[in-house]
């Protein structure tokens, strides 16, 4: 479940694993501060080993949407799946924050 | 000889300047009542010396155990400082009545003891003592003993009233959440006027909730309905929900307009929301002149809709941007038709995602199942689906949980 971080040659790639709920924020919130104070201009969050997001969990992603935002970096979520996929596109998050396959 | 002690007043003035929390904690537990029970007159003598110079002036003297009780019933003090060796009742006996009586069991006993062997000092914590001073006596560690005793007693009250405070408060904010969604008067009298039945269960995780709900007359002819679930649940999203009937209340705008109603709204929480706060909602009416609803979704779980003469029903269009979440939201009208014989459920996402999304007890497969099958087919669907989502349910609810069911009756059916 642990968040995992990569620098890559021109982004960083944050993989979330597992659920993410509340109990998350502070693991979260750190690696999003890692990924903004990487000096990247871009940041993928991977999707694909996320089993289950609540609202919460949706409003980290859009926390991290804002975040990235004001230290103008891109940012794209990457690969949702099953349930995870199903609830993003309900709530209409592919409009706010890009999801690529 | 100087019987007070130079550290402990050192370190009472210490704790006296750090603050007027401490200090006022300080003052409390120099006017506690001390018991001091011992045969021997002169031990009482030099307690009351010792406890005198240590600034603590409500001292009661027993001189055997059963005077130590009676004084304990009359006096209710807040610590006693026991004598094992006593006639008429020893000290062993004293401690075991006080703490299997329930009004002083949590009475601090401080046992005075030349009892060194680990056996003595076991049947000395077994009969109930808190704690130990050496014989003879020695005024540091009598005082230090008493001292950390009476802070621990003071602070566990401080903190049950803390508690119980915050439980009224809690329990008057749960009435007044509540109190903003539909009361029973309230739902009889729109089943009365519409001809139409409401069902509804609301349920917390915490005291406070961050799902609302309601029904309300808009005119003759049309009937308005939301269900509401703001991110996260307790005391946060309950306030949204405050929030959000106040919007509610303000707003001139025309009910029946919805997708200038819901974009609004939408914009009005977006600049009072923080980010990452939001709701999925569902609103709109039911129009029984033109036999249809009309609603906009944000991200509400899918409805339920079972129309008269199908065998089974099924899931409508709610997808949508959560309320709050941008201010560029934009919310379509949604039409399904309504005639009587219609049924249309609603719920949170605590329904379909107990215990986890990814293995719920309840699926919308589950739902489609249980409501299928028409209220005149035996028990209510309402109460066999919530039946069966909580007997499945093995922990409580980590989620505010809310349901709606809005049925037309079919016409042979009557008025209810």
């Amino acid at each position: 479940m642990a968040n995992d971080l990569k620098v890559h040659g021109d982004h960083v790639e944050i993989s979330l694993a597992g659920d993410l709920t509340f109990a998350r924020y502070k693991e979260f919130q750190d690696v999003m501060k890692s990924a903004t104070s990487s000096g990247k201009r871009s940041c993928v969050i991977d999707l694909s080993e996320l089993t289950s997001i609540d609202s919460a969990g949706i409003g980290m992603l859009l926390f991290a949407n804002d975040e990235t935002k004001q230290t103008d970096i891109a940012l794209k979520l990457r690969a949702p799946r099953g349930e995870v996929k199903t609830i993003l596109e309900h709530t209409k998050i592919n409009e706010v924050i890009p999801v690529v396959a | 000889m100087n019987y007070a002690s130079p550290h402990l007043a050192a370190s009472i003035q210490a704790a006296a300047s750090r603050s007027d929390a401490d200090s006022r904690l300080l003052s409390t537990i120099r006017e506690s009542r001390i018991l001091v029970v011992d045969d021997q007159r002169i031990v009482r003598e030099l307690l009351k010396v010792y406890l005198s110079a240590g600034g603590y002036k409500n001292l009661l003297f027993a001189e055997d155990g059963a005077q130590a009780l009676e004084l304990i019933a009359a006096e209710e003090p807040d610590l006693m400082i026991l004598d094992l060796q006593m006639p008429r009742m020893n000290g062993y006996e004293v401690c075991e009545a006080v703490r299997n009586d329930p009004k002083h069991a949590g009475l601090p006993v401080l046992v005075q003891t030349a009892a060194d062997s680990p056996e003595d000092r076991a049947r000395v914590f077994k009969s109930g003592a808190t704690d130990m001073v050496g014989k003879p006596i020695n005024d540091a560690e009598l005082l230090a003993r008493v001292g950390i005793h009476l802070q621990n007693l003071h602070m566990l009250r401080q903190l049950s009233i803390y508690r119980s405070s915050m439980e009224r408060e809690l329990e008057a904010a749960r009435r007044m959440q509540h109190g903003i969604m539909p009361g029973d008067d309230k739902i009889a009298a729109l089943e009365q006027q519409y001809g139409i039945e409401i069902r509804n269960l609301f349920q917390t995780c915490d005291a406070l909730g961050g799902d609302m709900w309601n029904v309300w007359r808009i005119d003759d002819r049309h009937m308005g309905f939301t269900s509401i679930d703001f991110t996260g649940h307790g005391v946060v999203a309950s306030l949204n929900t405050f929030r959000f009937q106040s919007l509610t209340l303000t707003d001139d705008l025309d009910p029946l307009d919805l997708k200038n109603y819901s974009e609004r709204l939408n914009r009005r929480l977006n600049a009072l929301l923080q980010v990452g706060q939001f709701a999925t909602a569902i609103g709109g009416f039911i129009d029984f002149e033109e036999n249809v609803v009309r609603y906009v979704s944000a991200g509400a779980p899918r409805p339920f809709l079972l129309l008269p003469g199908e065998e089974r029903g099924r899931f409508i269009e709610s997808d949508g941007r959560p309320l709050g979440m941008t201010a560029d939201a934009a919310y379509p009208v949604r039409e399904v038709p309504f005639p009587p014989g219609s049924m249309l459920f609603m719920y949170s996402d605590a329904l379909i995602e107990t215990p986890t999304m990814a293995d719920p007890v309840c699926t919308e497969t589950g739902i489609a199942d249980i409501l299928s099958v028409r209220p005149e087919d035996g028990s209510h669907p309402f109460d066999r689906l919530v039946d069966d989502f909580f007997s499945r349910l093995d922990e409580p609810l980590k989620d505010d949980l809310t349901m709606v069911m809005l049925r037309r009756p079919a016409a042979a059916e009557g008025a209810l």
